[in-house]
């Protein structure tokens, strides 16, 4: 879509935020992703990312990863870290789907041809 | 047609590349380009009028092989900070 190019830093920060939020409220800690709104997250938000990605598909073993404080819930910034790991994986997608390889291009990411 | 949040992340691929792309090495953001995203993406970083040298700050805290040059992954680093910093702000 022709969105893409207008993208904003901000409009890109807010949505990834909102989204947290938007799963993170709906019980137990409210600022904070337990593995069953992890699981809804994932599967709502990123159906096209899940499909292409290893990392994405085994959601224990994910969540495990990211709870990097070991308290059994995913906060923002575990989240957080999770998003940029996702955009270099996106990125590198791009680049191997590239339609020009003598030049730098990008093909679609992540989301698949 | 990609979800809103699949959208986003690859929002941060196609910002960093805005300003990458425009001159040198295409993946890097020399101390110039990383201004220049700075000054376009998020200008109320660089309106702190007690330290003239924000910029070179920022880049230095954030260029982590400390090449001088910010590339994909340290912008990502950047970008966490970013957010983690936003999201504090909706909770005050």
């Amino acid at each position: 879509t022709s969105t893409m190019e207008s993208c904003t830093l901000k409009d890109c920060l807010k949505i990834i935020i909102d989204t947290f939020h938007q799963y993170s409220g709906q019980g137990g800690d409210p600022d904070a992703l337990n593995k069953k709104e992890m699981k809804q997250l994932l599967t709502k938000e990123m159906p096209h990312f899940i499909k292409n990605s290893k990392d994405l598909q085994c959601v224990p073993h994910l969540f495990q990863e990211l709870d990097t404080n070991q308290d059994h819930d995913i906060n923002f910034k575990e989240y957080a870290v999770m998003i940029a790991r996702l955009a270099m994986a996106s990125h590198e997608k791009m680049h191997e789907n590239a339609p020009d390889k003598d030049h730098h291009s990008h093909g679609p990411g992540l989301e698949g041809k | 047609m990609v979800t809103k949040l699949e959208g986003a992340v690859n929002c941060l691929v196609t910002v960093f590349h805005k300003y990458s792309l425009a001159s040198g090495h295409y993946h890097t953001l020399s101390k110039d380009k990383f201004r220049k995203l700075l000054e376009t993406e998020i200008p109320e970083v660089l309106k702190n009028p007690k330290d003239p040298k924000t910029v070179e700050k920022i880049l230095k805290e954030v260029d982590s092989n400390k090449d001088g040059m910010i590339n994909f992954e340290e912008f990502l680093f950047l970008a966490t900070r970013l957010l983690v910093d936003a999201h504090d702000a909706t909770h005050e």
